[in-house]
């Protein structure tokens, strides 16, 4: 016996197909770059108005006044991201790579992972390069906070939606009505960028190196059109990249009451706080381990790293992949923090960590005192159990995923007889699952993720988008009573 | 001047007695059965509801000069205030107050009532300030705390119990005012000598006295402090404690209200359990703890759980009393301090009926003597003269000056100065006669 569905996906569709419909505009930045670099636009020519028109007949054939309830939330949002994805992998796809590496470019793109699978990065043509780079932007603070923001139509219901898509356990809301905040954190984004692109300008980087940097930069992406990542820049434009990726991993909200001039919340902020601390602690033992070079050499690899792997950046100063192991295991460790929440960084999220943190240290003084009430705080604000339970729910179902996650990548890679080490499996789990990108090994940052076995792509793609979404949005679509009941 | 009290109670009656000598006090009270304990006293008793305007027309607001609200319903005393001063704006209005919402209120401008005194924050000085001072059987604090006033006990062993007052050396900045022997009180000379079973006054700096004490007890400030009872003292107290840099244990029954207090009292364990289960605190380690702070709801559970953590090693217990004539009860099973809000709050009230000038008071002694704050006003026949030529009577002592926020221990030699702050103990009869030298 069949059971009727319950989730209306009419409106849900109708929503998807307008944000496609929207998303072929964005092809016009690598169209204008192909052209002025003399190469063919035929590659963004061809999927934008493939976009227009799918999503324009889509919007069409799915029009209703049905309105989009909670539930059907989630399905907008996971949906939307598939979907983004599959459209975004069709420059790739007309450029000569298969379908699946170019799903897989494009979700480590759309998700800012920046994990690759190009090899010759150098020989591609440069529209496709920016086009890269451009997906780690938009997917960077989001593109259902976007379509918040632009389209009318989300004006009222895009709370739940943005609630769905954005990092942390809940949006930090600016202003009374939702589509506001959207775009406030779209105009502190992109100015943030603008000004790390003047930046890198200042610093004597040519034009397409700064704008698809600071791309790549502000939305904790990770990919470069340079085959040898960051390591190819001076060490000034270095510390440029290291100051605007903590930048990139804090609170938007935070960052933009603190650009309104209330300076004093920065420091007061426990999570700001912690993460700042976090990574200052992390590089100074990093470059306390490394054994060559200037100190001046050694602290900024050590900055580098530990803030590109905290916020999920994934850039390398230098290829970390060839470190000793014991400096592996500590990058390891830090994948797992991820950025503050309300920042386009990704993973477990510092404010989750740290509540984590305090609820075994809670617990541990309970077994002291078993008929203490101690509730658990962050800065002066007590944290409700019931967001306690989401945050640790959260946090055994992310560890489980990885686990599964490396488990499942290590033994295809035995399928198909392909040399990966625990380590190397292990860590390309958690920096697709985290969007981190580069991880070590085969995986590493100067190397690509091309040889894992095709299976592998779509268990990392999976991963990226699971990981992106934070899970619990994506997991319910996999559930019968979602669809239902 | 005329002073009408409303309601009869504990508070209340300690206020009409501690007035009726001087003053024409009229007591509104509406139970018939507790004026009946007023009659001994020289003054008018009001049958009625002292917020309804009739009663206070019939007690004759309109020629008082001042109003004092003292039920133990703070509605009622609000009310009582903000009537009257319709009745006669000339009027002073003094509420009491137990929930300290409304003294946050009332310091916003709330209308009718021009000083509100509150239990509870009262109460939770109190405590706080006997915890820095632990020795002391009573503590109050002068001159905006500048000074101290302490009431110890001379116990078997104490090192000073037989010698003089001029050999017991007390640290600079410390007077030895008074010594209570057998409910008598003797103002001390020199050669006095100091008996085991006397208490001791002193007055002086909070770091002399507190250093004399503790040599005379052998004992230190406590650090690890738990409270039994989460009411609204229990919470007071705790907050207390917190801003002076103490952890607090706070032990308290209803999971509901744990929950709050755990969220409003960042720096203090709250323990959800009731608070006379043996097993509990013996698990919780309570003799460990240097004091515990008895202020539960019920005096009877009070009196019982002071008896349990006297028997499970407990150093120093301090509880709520509510009423006066239980606090013998308490002693007798070895609490270190009783602490009676009502009577603490009466206290309060009555300095603000002294003559202009006279800040703070404390009674000790059940009212056998005073300790009074005089601000010495300009042209006062005591201004510019030397201690010892013996202007104040026999019967009172200067234990400080306060001088430009500066603390003088008085000589002999030193003189009260116009804006001075004199620390003065005096045995009960001499108290008016120190104000008029002082003041006329």
């Amino acid at each position: 016996m069949r059971r009727r569905i319950v989730v209306d996906v009419v409106p849900a569709l109708h929503l998807v197909a307008a944000i496609i419909r929207w998303l072929s505009l964005t092809y016009l930045l690598p169209l204008g770059i192909a052209l002025a670099y003399g190469e063919s636009p035929l590659p963004f020519l061809i999927p934008m108005l493939l976009a227009g028109f799918l999503g324009f007949v889509g919007e069409y054939l799915t029009r209703t006044d049905r309105e989009l309830s909670v539930r059907e939330g989630f399905l907008v949002v996971g949906l939307a991201w598939l979907t983004i994805a599959a459209f975004g992998a069709l420059p790739y796809v007309f450029v000569n790579h298969s379908f699946i590496n170019a799903y897989f470019e494009a979700m480590s793109g759309f998700t800012t992972t920046g994990a690759t699978i190009l090899t010759d990065i150098e020989n591609q043509p440069m529209g496709l390069l920016m086009w890269r780079q451009f997906t780690q932007w938009l997917g960077g603070m989001g593109i259902i906070v976007l379509a918040v923001a632009i389209l009318p139509k989300l004006a009222v219901g895009g709370r739940q939606l943005m609630e769905a898509e954005a990092p942390g356990p809940s949006v930090d809301q600016l202003s009374p009505r939702i589509y506001q905040t959207a775009r406030t954190l779209w105009k502190v984004y992109v100015a943030l960028t603008f000004v790390q692109f003047g930046l890198l300008k200042l610093l004597g980087l040519s034009f397409f190196d700064s704008l698809a940097h600071a791309f790549t930069t502000m939305s904790t992406g990770g990919f470069s059109p340079r085959a040898a990542g960051l390591a190819f820049f001076a060490p000034a434009a270095q510390w440029v990249v290291i100051l605007f990726m903590i930048l990139a991993g804090t609170n938007f909200a935070l960052m933009y009451r603190v650009l309104l001039g209330n300076v004093k919340q920065l420091w007061r902020d426990s999570e700001f706080r912690f993460y700042f601390i976090l990574i200052v602690l992390s590089g100074l033992l990093v470059a306390g381990l490394l054994d060559a070079g200037s100190v001046e050499e050694r602290l900024r690899h050590g900055w580098f790293q530990t803030a590109s792997i905290i916020t999920s950046t994934g850039f390398a100063s230098t290829d970390f992949a060839q470190w000793a192991t014991t400096l592996k295991m500590v990058l390891l460790m830090l994948m797992f923090f991820g950025g503050c929440a309300g920042s386009t960084g990704g993973s477990i999220k510092i404010v989750r960590s740290l509540l984590v943190f305090k609820f075994v240290i809670r617990e541990l003084r309970k077994v002291i005192h078993p008929q203490a009430v101690i509730p658990v705080r962050l800065g002066r604000r007590v944290v409700n159990e019931g967001a306690l339970n989401g945050i640790m729910a959260f946090a055994i179902l992310y560890v489980t995923t990885f686990a599964v996650g490396s488990v499942l990548l290590l033994l295809d890679a035995q399928r198909v007889g392909l040399n990966l080490s625990v380590l190397e499996g292990v860590s390309a789990a958690a920096a697709t699952l985290g969007n981190i990108g580069p991880a070590f090994g085969l995986a590493g940052p100067m190397a690509s993720y091309a040889d894992f076995p095709e299976t592998s792509k779509l268990l990392m793609v999976f991963l990226m988008w699971a990981g992106r979404l934070e899970l619990f949005p994506v997991l319910v679509l996999l559930t019968r009573r979602y669809w239902q009941r | 001047m005329r002073v009408i009290v409303i309601g009869a109670g504990e508070v209340g009656t300690a206020i009409a007695e501690a007035l009726y000598r001087t003053n024409d006090v009229v007591v509104i009270e509406r139970n018939h059965q507790r004026y009946e304990l007023l009659q001994h006293l020289d003054i008018l008793v009001v049958e009625g509801n002292g917020s309804s305007p009739k009663t206070l027309m019939e007690a004759g607001v309109d020629k008082a000069d001042l109003l004092i609200a003292c039920t133990d319903v703070d509605e009622v005393n609000i009310v009582a205030c903000a009537t009257s001063k319709q009745l006669d704006i000339e009027l002073l209005t003094i509420a009491r107050v137990q929930d300290p919402d409304y003294l946050t209120h009332w310091k916003k401008g709330y209308l009718g009532v021009d000083v509100m005194v509150c239990s509870e924050l009262s109460t939770a000085k109190a405590v706080a300030i006997n915890l820095a001072v632990p020795e002391a059987k009573h503590v109050n604090e002068f001159a905006d705390g500048k000074i101290l006033m302490t009431e110890i006990e001379i116990r078997n062993g104490c090192p000073i119990a037989g010698l003089t007052v001029l050999e017991s050396h007390p640290p600079p900045g410390c007077t030895i005012v008074s010594l209570i022997r057998d409910g008598q009180v003797i103002i001390p000379g020199g050669d006095d000598i100091i008996l085991e079973g006397d208490l001791l006054v002193n007055i002086g700096t909070p770091k002399a006295v507190a250093q004399f004490n503790a040599r005379l007890s052998g004992t230190k400030g406590s650090r690890h402090v738990v409270i039994i009872g989460g009411g609204r003292i229990g919470y007071r107290v705790a907050r207390l404690l917190e801003s002076k840099g103490i952890s607090p244990y706070l032990i308290e029954s209803d999971a509901e209200r744990c929950l709050w207090l755990s969220e409003h009292l960042p720096h203090t364990l709250v323990l959800n359990h009731d608070g006379s289960d043996v097993d509990f605190l013996k698990r919780e380690k309570i003799h460990t703890a240097e004091a515990v702070i008895n202020v539960a709801p019920t005096e009877e559970k009070n009196l019982l759980t002071s008896l349990l953590l006297k028997r499970l090693g407990v150093k120093r217990v301090i509880s709520r009393v509510d009423q006066t004539s239980h606090i013998q009860a308490f002693e007798m099973v070895g609490v270190d301090v009783a602490i009676n809000p009502r009577k603490l709050i009466a206290e309060e009230i009555i300095r603000f009926t002294r003559q202009r000038g006279t800040e703070a008071i404390s009674l000790l002694e059940e009212e056998r003597a005073e300790v009074l704050e005089l601000e010495i006003p300009s042209g006062s026949r005591v201004s510019g003269h030397q201690l010892n030529e013996k202007l104040f009577p026999p019967g009172t002592i200067v234990g400080a000056i306060v001088r430009n926020q500066e603390v003088i221990t008085p000589r002999g030699e030193d003189r009260l100065l116009p804006g001075d702050h004199a620390i003065v103990f005096a045995v009960e009869n001499k108290v008016k006669a120190v104000e008029t030298l002082v003041y006329q």
